[in-house]
């Protein structure tokens, strides 16, 4: 090319050779013209490169728009999205459509979509309602060889955490890609600690207890908050205390519920005495989840057992006090784990553009992405090849509890039901309207009729 | 005058009994041809969006899926799982107690408020406008504006019962508590509408009726018991029907309240179909409880009309 180069430019004094006619150089312009191309792509084919076309050929779906959808992690994730799938839509051609679909509205919204004939082509789907879509036929079947296990695609479908693939997927088949570990960390307050002349973090629920009953003694302030509603959710926060104990709400063959088993009721029973029995977590009701993150960031909480999500927020914007945060305390000589629901993309079955939709979720799972995106909103990635802390020492930390200690939710299409039922009875023996046993035996009666549905 | 008639003989005119009855069917035919093509623009409509969807909601009450995924007939599984469900039950008994206060209160207020305008012509368009502004307000709105005055630590309930010296409420906390801020709050978006529309039920009432009752010695409270009340009553039959109707729709106030909480003591029946259509993918559970919702205000409309109808009949 080097030649050509110096040919094609020709010097000056060239081009004003003494005893050329004007008939002659217009000659060797015109061979030199038609020259040009020809030697270069000679010369390209000569290079051997099959992808002489990469251009062309990386832009496959050109002109195709995706919808995608997905509850938001914070309100700057459309802007996050948007900025990190840039490079995708620059080497594909896909175009993105985004919608956000608020969490308290996700079912209504996804049940109306998928029941129509355009539905989200990708979206997000925790392992709350992914068997319940996936069981309905709305969600496309991943686990097979035209998808996860394609040639192409098999060597990275191997840098999967086993088990996130093992607790997503039901009755054989896998309905989304994992993507993400959620988690909860218990965040706490170290000026009150310290005021309270408390040295050591709580490691189990009866440390936790003491801990915060000693720091609820100042006025207005309360030793502990966890959401407590059903509109918060409860059932997520407080799923950890029942695995600690070497429990579930369902039993291992997702045949029969066990809401009267011991872990059980000792869990349910742990969480109803911080508020009525050590009186160190506000009623029922008094505060919503973001008031009690709210009351952490004004000093007023020592401890709050809330989403990682928050470390970015609470780090933005700078909290007036000294915190740190830890995994949730474990059962009193038991286990410590981590409960999380997982994250996944998942295809919608009649998506239109199928092809260009599995090539989004490969990219949304991939580190270009994965990376960027679970640093920026703190969760535990899936893939050994992810790595969302960045060298960020607080994330680094949060990803090893969760991936050293995380128990998942057991796969079903009832488990939204259940788990909700589960959330009910906390609440119901919480505001002390029934005794623990009582709200669980209700639990146990609801969930045996649903599960028999 | 020849005495000539240029008359056909009778016999001669009467068609036979077939082919009148023939010539009746065709005049009625083509009668009501031309009414029910004067119904169309409503029928169709009517049918598309309203008799179509409900039958295909009772069909859908014996299925499982038939949304997300094809219809599979269960026969009587869905009535079964929600007649067993204390959700529901619960549901219903919240759904009634809102119900009967919120129109009580409502009504009450509004006929209060009806009469004082009636009565206190002056600066009245003000007030009139005052009272329905929140009925612009979207649910939403109302919502919110209900949580901050109930909030614990700034909301204006707790704020008053401080400034008394009393102690604090955990208002949406307590079951009790929260389905009253639930039937407030409706109460305070529907008063604008009641009152306007009392007002105008009572400016219909001729005046003369109130002199005469005036002459024959009738104090206020008399003639409101013995001259308003009873000729306000064909307008009260179709507010309390209107009412049950809305009311026992009540759900875009738990939504953002409470969402049926604390401990399911604001649930109500749409709330709870809203949990198994749309948290729960239950589709066949969700009609068949929306069909017994249907139930439930038919019902109660037919008694309306039956109780508020009958003593009209009396009163007349």
């Amino acid at each position: 090319m080097g030649d050509l180069g110096d040919r094609t430019n020709p010097s000056p004094a060239e081009g004003n050779e003494p005893g050329e006619s004007r008939r002659d150089f217009l000659k060797k312009a015109v061979a030199l013209g038609l020259a040009a191309p020809a030697a270069g792509a000679l010369a390209s084919s000569a290079g051997a490169r099959p992808n002489i076309f990469v251009s062309e050929r990386a832009r496959p779906f050109e002109g195709v728009t995706l919808q995608f959808a997905k509850a938001p992690f914070g309100t700057d994730e459309k802007e996050v999205i948007a900025k990190l799938l840039k490079p995708f839509t620059a080497k594909t051609g896909i175009k993105i459509q985004h919608t956000i679909v608020p969490w308290n509205t996700e079912g209504a919204a996804y049940a109306t979509n998928y029941a129509g004939p355009n539905p989200f082509d990708v979206s997000y789907q925790t392992s709350t309602d992914l068997t319940s879509l996936g069981t309905k036929g709305v969600l496309e079947v991943l686990n097979n060889k035209q998808w996860l296990y394609s040639p192409q695609y098999a060597a990275t479908a191997a840098k999967f955490i086993p088990n996130t693939i093992k607790k997503s997927t039901y009755q054989g088949k896998l309905y989304g890609l994992p993507c993400i570990i959620g988690g909860t960390v218990m965040f706490y307050n170290k000026d009150l600690l310290a005021k309270a002349g408390i040295t050591k973090v709580p490691t189990n629920s009866t440390e936790l207890a003491a801990a915060a009953r000693k720091v609820a003694d100042a006025p207005d302030v309360w030793g502990f908050s966890v959401p407590m509603t059903d509109k918060d959710f409860t059932w997520y926060f407080h799923y950890v205390n029942i695995h600690n104990r070497g429990g579930d709400i369902i039993s291992k063959d997702g045949k029969r519920a066990t809401f009267l088993t011991a872990p059980v009721i000792e869990a349910t029973q742990a969480s109803v005495d911080l508020i009525l029995k050590d009186k160190v977590q506000p009623p029922v009701g008094q505060y919503d989840r973001e008031a009690g993150v709210a009351l952490f960031k004004g000093g007023r909480i020592a401890f709050l057992q809330d989403e990682p999500l928050r470390l970015a927020v609470f780090r933005k914007e700078g909290l007036p006090f000294k915190w740190d945060f830890v995994n949730p305390v474990g059962a009193p000589g038991g286990k410590r784990t981590i409960f999380s629901t997982t994250g996944h993309w998942v295809m919608a079955a009649k998506s239109k553009n199928q092809d260009a939709a599995w090539e989004l979720v490969k990219f949304l799972s991939s580190p270009a992405f994965a990376n960027e995106f679970g640093a920026h909103y703190g969760w535990a990635p899936v893939r050994k090849d992810v790595n969302t802390s960045k060298g960020d020492a607080q994330v680094q930390r949060i990803n090893k509890y969760v991936l050293s200690g995380w128990d998942g939710l057991p796969t079903g299409p009832k488990m939204a039901q259940l788990a909700s039922i589960y959330g009910q009875a906390i609440e119901a023996a919480a505001t002390g309207n029934k005794s623990v046993k009582a709200a669980l035996t209700k639990a146990q009666a609801d969930a045996t009729r649903i599960l028999k549905s | 005058m020849s005495g000539v008639t240029t008359e056909r003989p009778w016999e001669e005119l009467t068609l036979s009994e077939a082919e009148y009855r023939r010539a009746g069917t065709r005049y009625r035919n083509r009668r009501s041809l031309r009414a029910y093509l004067f119904i169309v623009p409503y029928l169709l409509p009517f049918l598309a969006f309203l008799v179509v969807p409900t039958v295909w909601s009772i069909w859908l009450s014996f299925n499982q899926g038939g949304i997300l995924d094809t219809a599979k007939y269960v026969g009587l599984d869905n009535w079964r799982a929600i007649s067993s469900d204390t959700e529901l039950t619960g549901a219903i008994k919240n759904t009634a107690l809102y119900v009967v206060e919120a129109i009580l209160l409502v009504f009450t207020l509004a006929l209060f408020l009806a009469l004082l305008l009636n009565r206190y012509r002056k600066g009245s368009n003000f007030f009139k406008l005052a009272l329905y502004v929140p009925l612009l307000a979207p649910a939403v709105l109302v919502g919110l504006i209900w949580q901050f005055l109930t909030n614990y630590d700034f909301g204006l309930v707790n704020l008053l019962l401080n400034a008394l010296g009393l102690d604090r409420l955990n208002i949406l906390g307590s079951g009790t508590l929260a389905l009253l801020t639930i039937v407030l709050a409706e109460v305070w978006r529907g008063l604008g509408f009641w009152t306007l529309y009392f007002l105008a039920s009572l400016q219909n009432i001729p005046e003369e009726l109130q002199d005469a009752a005036r002459v024959d010695g009738a104090r206020g409270l008399q003639r409101f018991r013995r001259v308003t009340l009873p000729l306000l009553r064909p307008m009260l039959l179709f507010a309390v029907v209107i009412a049950i109707i809305a009311n026992f729709q009540v759900f875009d106030t738990v939504y953002v309240l409470t969402q049926g909480g604390p401990h399911e003591s604001t649930s109500t029946l749409v709330w709870f179909i809203w949990k198994k259509m749309f948290q729960f993918q239950e589709t066949g559970q969700a009609y068949a409880a929306a069909v017994l919702l249907l139930g439930i205000i038919l019902v109660l409309t037919a008694i309306s009309f039956w109780l508020l109808g009958a003593r009209q009949k009396r009163v007349t």
